[in-house]
């Protein structure tokens, strides 16, 4: 009996229901030689924001100075590298491995705090075909946080417009850790290689 | 008063260890990654993202409104928060965490009136709003600990608490296998419906309601925390405080319909074991065996969720 209880339970998510809620924008970045990388904007939800903003800014309102983007950057940023920044990327079918985020900004929008920075890719030039598909993911399958694409541009290209580069969303289903099938978002760019 | 100095040695050690921990949350600084470790319920396929979007967009307008009655004092928003609080309540309690599943075997394990799984659901969800606001009075007011861990409190009391249901489930299903404190057949049949069926007249078994009500409702909702802060954020602590008693209203409306549906799911269950050749005494105690078993996997599920998170 006790068996069958724990049959029908699942693998638990490491956090209770989700507590964070972030509107999010996928931008793809191309240079001459391809795809760079991608550019993230993560808005809060003001609940949460305010909790930031009550433990690593200075003030209760008003815009951001350097030293409190300094702040979120280093006490509470840097520590997203554990969870891969919740981002997978796949290029051409392979999982890509992430660089170090750059280009980190934070500032206050509305009551939300908005994250805004660059995950740079390199993919490897035996990968890359005339055609090349790549596709992003911004989810935490615990469902601590829940992502969901911003209504507004919720996808770009930058700099790829040579490379007839293109991006789409859309929802796919997808496994949580014990929360069962969820939808999530998933941005597909497709670019033709250079040269 | 054994049980009252148990209760209270428990609650006085979840408080402890809550001070003395924060939780993993990924942007609070506490460099933990989120485990795998320990279970939970099975969820229909996408129930969840839509629960998720719905809270999203209640956050949104709920933190709206705050500013609102930050900024002009409208009575408007005071109301709107009130009834979108409740709104969020219904559809929070819907997530694992608050106390459904516990209430819900509990009562498939022991004969009750509807009213007691109102009574259950709605005392532990309201009891769980006054923990809600003790907490940020005492971590974020008087001990001025960071907010982000005051709003993860709830993980560490609710393993303990967990853990005291776990014993409760013990001591229930000790009480079904050795047939103490459970209904006989001096009683009506509950097979006669809801009208025939009795509370629990033995003592004992309406203090461990009793305990098990405490010891449920003591687990504070993150949200409850979440929503307080941020009323504190504002300077409208009034609205925060009667914003928390509307979301615990809207969640004791869930909590107690899982309660009802126990109790309603008992006799049904009592039917179908005895229409397997058993007599009703013990197809009685084998209903009561799996509900008891069913708080014990349960709490337990809950406790292993609420371990990884510390």
């Amino acid at each position: 009996m006790i068996m069958a209880v724990f049959l029908i339970a699942r693998p638990v998510p490491a956090h209770a229901h989700p507590h964070i809620f972030i509107k999010h924008n996928v931008a793809a970045l191309f240079d001459q030689s391809g795809l760079t990388g991608f550019r993230l904007t993560w808005r809060f939800d003001p609940m949460y924001s305010s909790m930031m903003r009550a433990d690593f800014v200075g003030s209760k309102t008003g815009p951001l100075t350097a030293v409190d983007v300094k702040a979120l950057h280093d006490k509470s940023f840097v520590d997203l590298k554990d969870v891969h920044y919740f981002t997978s990327v796949i290029f051409n079918g392979k999982p890509l491995s992430l660089g170090v985020p750059t280009d980190f900004s934070a500032t206050s929008v509305d009551g939300s705090i908005v994250y805004n920075f660059v995950v740079p890719l390199k993919p490897d030039p035996h990968d890359m075909r005339p055609e090349n598909t790549v596709t992003i993911t911004v989810f935490d399958p615990s469902y601590y946080v829940y992502y969901e694409l911003a209504a507004d541009h919720p996808v770009a290209t930058v700099g790829g417009a040579k490379l007839d580069a293109a991006c789409t969303a859309k929802v796919v289903w997808r496994d949580s850790i014990g929360w069962g099938r969820v939808h999530s978002d998933v941005v597909t760019c497709t670019f033709r290689s250079p040269g | 008063m054994f049980r009252c100095r148990l209760l209270g040695a428990g609650l006085l050690l979840a408080t402890a260890i809550g001070i003395a921990h924060a939780h993993a949350d990924p942007f609070n600084g506490t460099r933990a990654v989120p485990a795998d470790a320990g279970s939970i319920f099975l969820m229909p396929d996408g129930l969840v993202t839509r629960l998720a979007h719905i809270q999203m967009q209640l956050n949104d307008v709920i933190s709206r409104e705050f500013r609102s009655v930050h900024n002009t004092g409208s009575v408007v928003a005071v109301l709107t928060i009130l009834a979108l609080a409740f709104l969020y309540g219904v559809v929070h309690a819907a997530v694992p965490g608050h106390g459904k599943t516990i209430v819900g075997s509990y009562f498939v394990a022991n004969r009750a009136r509807w009213r007691s799984g109102m009574f259950m659901g709605g005392l532990i969800s309201v009891l769980k709003g006054v923990t809600a606001i003790a907490i940020v009075f005492l971590m974020s007011l008087v001990l001025h600990l960071k907010e982000l861990e005051t709003a993860n409190q709830g993980a560490v009391i609710g393993c303990v608490s967990y853990s005291l249901v776990v014993v409760i489930g013990c001591v229930v299903f000790w009480r079904a296998a050795t047939g103490r404190g459970c209904e006989h057949n001096h009683q009506p049949s509950v097979l006669q419906g809801g009208r025939g069926a009795t509370e629990p007249h033995n003592h004992r078994d309406a203090n461990l309601q009793r305990i098990l009500i405490a010891v449920t409702g003591v687990v504070p909702c993150s949200s409850a925390i979440i929503i307080m802060l941020f009323a504190l954020a504002n300077n409208v602590m009034a609205v925060g405080i009667a914003a928390v008693a509307a979301q615990s209203l809207g969640m004791a409306v869930t909590v107690s319909a899982v309660g009802m549906a126990g109790i309603v799911a008992r006799p049904v269950l009592v039917r179908v074991t005895q229409g397997s050749g058993h007599h009703l005494e013990r197809a009685e105690r084998t209903v009561r065996l799996l509900g008891a078993v069913a708080m014990v996997g349960f709490a337990g599920l809950l406790m292993l969720g609420a371990l990884s998170r510390i």
